[in-house]
Parts: structure tokens; sequence; C-alpha cells
């Protein structure tokens, strides 16, 4: 039996376990990585974007078609607030996310910024946090034409981002 | 991606530090605190292919200087800790503003850097960077800095030594 920790590290490793799940489903959603983001729900978690509200569960296939009609996401994780209170915690972290999306009817691409909140609750089971129930609220937003400026195609060898285990942070985090 | 033991808890604080503190080196053109952030090996790749990290600080901050002003913004980090060595992935939403001849534009940037650090006698730097690129949106400057609202906020960002973080003002 190891001596229990001090109860100040104990909150903070909760924090941070709370954090990292945060920024692991952006992770997972950004990478389009259905694995990832079905990782950090509790198999009977819920989710409620507004226009979906549901399951998790189903949440990861509905998420994952909405996602096909973009051609990128960023969703920058800021301020998180976590309070833990034993076996379970509530979350409250800002974000700010960034879709470049085909226009209609292949007018050109648009930008589309989304900021608001990830209102989240946590449980520990069996020693492990996951989310049990996530709920986005919306605060502000801004569309226009796309001013994105690098041509992908005639730029091989340059680092852009990508969708699935093409992206680099795979062979960055395997160690390959 | 484990779960975070306690005994990594000093150890992941530093190296948050260690991130935060690259920003603040290339927001404020501060070549000491830019160049505390890595090891005297270390590499760094923008895209470019590998160069020495030290040598491609000196150069930078000149470059940076001459911008109007820079905001690096670090979101999300994900980090692994492997003993004295580290994987982390931080997102990074990185704002310029430029002059060029057709007045003064706006150059934002969303990307990640990807590094590996490494613990030497308890201090934690980074031994390699790779930038990479998600999203850029560009235009003129939409900045503002009088008028009933901004006006009054009189306190502006600058680079070392006349940022107020410096100065105390």
């Amino acid at each position: 039996m190891t001596a229990p920790l001090d109860p100040r590290v104990a909150l903070l490793l909760d924090k941070i376990a709370c954090t990292e799940l945060v920024h692991r489903l952006a992770r997972g959603i950004d990478r389009c990585d259905a694995d990832l983001v079905r990782a950090v729900f509790h198999p009977d978690a819920t989710d409620d974007h507004g226009m979906y509200q549901g399951t998790a569960a189903d949440f990861v296939p509905w998420v994952m078609e909405v996602l096909a009609g973009m051609r990128r996401t960023q969703h920058v994780i800021g301020n998180v607030l976590i309070e833990v209170d034993g076996d379970k915690a509530k979350g409250e972290a800002y974000f700010i996310a960034h879709h470049h999306i085909p226009g209609p009817d292949g007018a050109g691409d648009n930008f589309m910024v989304a900021a608001g909140r990830y209102l989240d609750r946590f449980e520990r089971r069996d020693g492990e946090w996951r989310i049990s129930h996530r709920h986005a609220v919306y605060d502000w937003s801004t569309i226009a034409p796309s001013t994105d400026m690098w041509d992908r195609a005639a730029m091989p060898g340059y680092p852009f981002g990508e969708r699935g285990h093409a992206d680099p942070s795979y062979p960055h985090f395997t160690g390959a | 991606m484990s779960m975070v033991r306690p005994e990594e808890l000093a150890d992941r604080l530093a190296i948050i530090d260690v991130l935060n503190r690259y920003a603040r080196g290339i927001d404020r053109c501060d070549l000491e605190v830019l160049r505390s952030v890595w090891w005297p090996q270390a590499k760094a790749d923008y895209g470019t292919g590998e160069i020495d990290a030290l040598a491609w600080s000196d150069g930078v901050v000149p470059a940076l200087a001459a911008m109007r002003r820079t905001q690096h913004f670090l979101g999300n980090m994900l980090i692994d800790i492997d003993g004295s060595t580290a994987t982390a992935e931080t997102y990074c939403r990185a704002w310029h503003e430029v002059d060029s001849p057709a007045g003064p534009q706006e150059m934002e940037v969303g990307g990640r850097y990807l590094d590996r650090l490494e613990r030497r006698e308890g201090d934690w730097r980074l031994l390699h960077r790779r930038y990479v690129l998600d999203w850029s949106r560009n235009g003129p400057s939409t900045a503002q800095w009088d008028g009933p609202l901004y006006g009054t906020l009189t306190r502006h960002g600058k680079r070392m030594p006349d940022d107020p973080s410096y100065t105390g003002d």
C-alpha cells in the first residue's frame, strides 16, 4: 500500500486528467479519428451539441460525417475550469473552433470561426477519468471567404496538418 | 497518452513553462528568453528543413521585430513524459500584423508544435521542434486603437524592454 497522496496533489492530478480529456477530444475531432473521440467518453456518456443530442456513441459517427463535409478544422482550447467533487467533476472549457469549408455550389471556400464553451461532466470509474456528458454552448461566430494562401498541392514536403494517420503527430507520438 | 502519474507533476508543469516561455520570447522579441527554451544541440524544422534552433532564434528575433506586433496564443497541450524525455503537441493560433505597401496586413496562422523535450540536471528544454500548418487567414488589418472603447484601453503590448511586463507600468 503506497502512502496516500497529499490532497492538493491529488486534486491537481484530477484537474490535469480532466483537462487532458478535453485536449484529447479536440485532437480526435481535428484528426477525424473516431477511435480517439470514442476513447474519451464513458460507454454510457451523452452529448448535447444543440444540433445533435444523444449518446456519445452515436455522436461519433454523426460528427465524423459533419467533419467529412469540411476541409479542415482546429479546435483551440483556452481557459479550462475544473471543479472536482470526489469521483465526479465539472468543467468549463473555452474553445475557438476554426473550420475551413467548401463554399456552396462550387463557390470559393469559406472560413468559419465558432467560439463557445464545453460544459463537461467527468466521472472517475475504476481509477480512470472520462467524460460522461458534454454540452457545447456557442458564444459567437464569424464567417468570411477563405483567405488561406497555401497551395498545398504545390508545396509537397511542407508540414501541413492532415486528417487521420497521415498527420505528422501520429509518428511523433509513437516515436516512429 | 497515458494518465498522469503523481511523480510527473513537477515535470509536466516545468514543460508547460518551457512551451509558454517560447511564445513569450517570440512575442516580446526577447532573445534571451527564446534561447533559454532550447538545448544547445536543439533542432527546429518549420517546414524548410531541420536547422539549428539557437541560430534560428538569433535570426527570427529581428524578423519579428520588423513586424508591427505578434501574439502566439497557445491552447491545447498533450504531453507524454517518459523518464527524462517527453513528447508534446501544442496548438497555436499565431497572429501577426505586418506592414505592406498596401497598408498594414493581418496574418493569422493556426498550427501545432510537435516537440521532443529532454530533462538534464532537473532542467527541461526543447531538443526538437517541428511546426505543422493547419490554416491561415490573411487580409488588411482591422486593428483599431482609438474611439470610445479602444481609446480607453491605453496599455498596449510592446516588445522588450518597453512591454508593461518589463516596465511594471
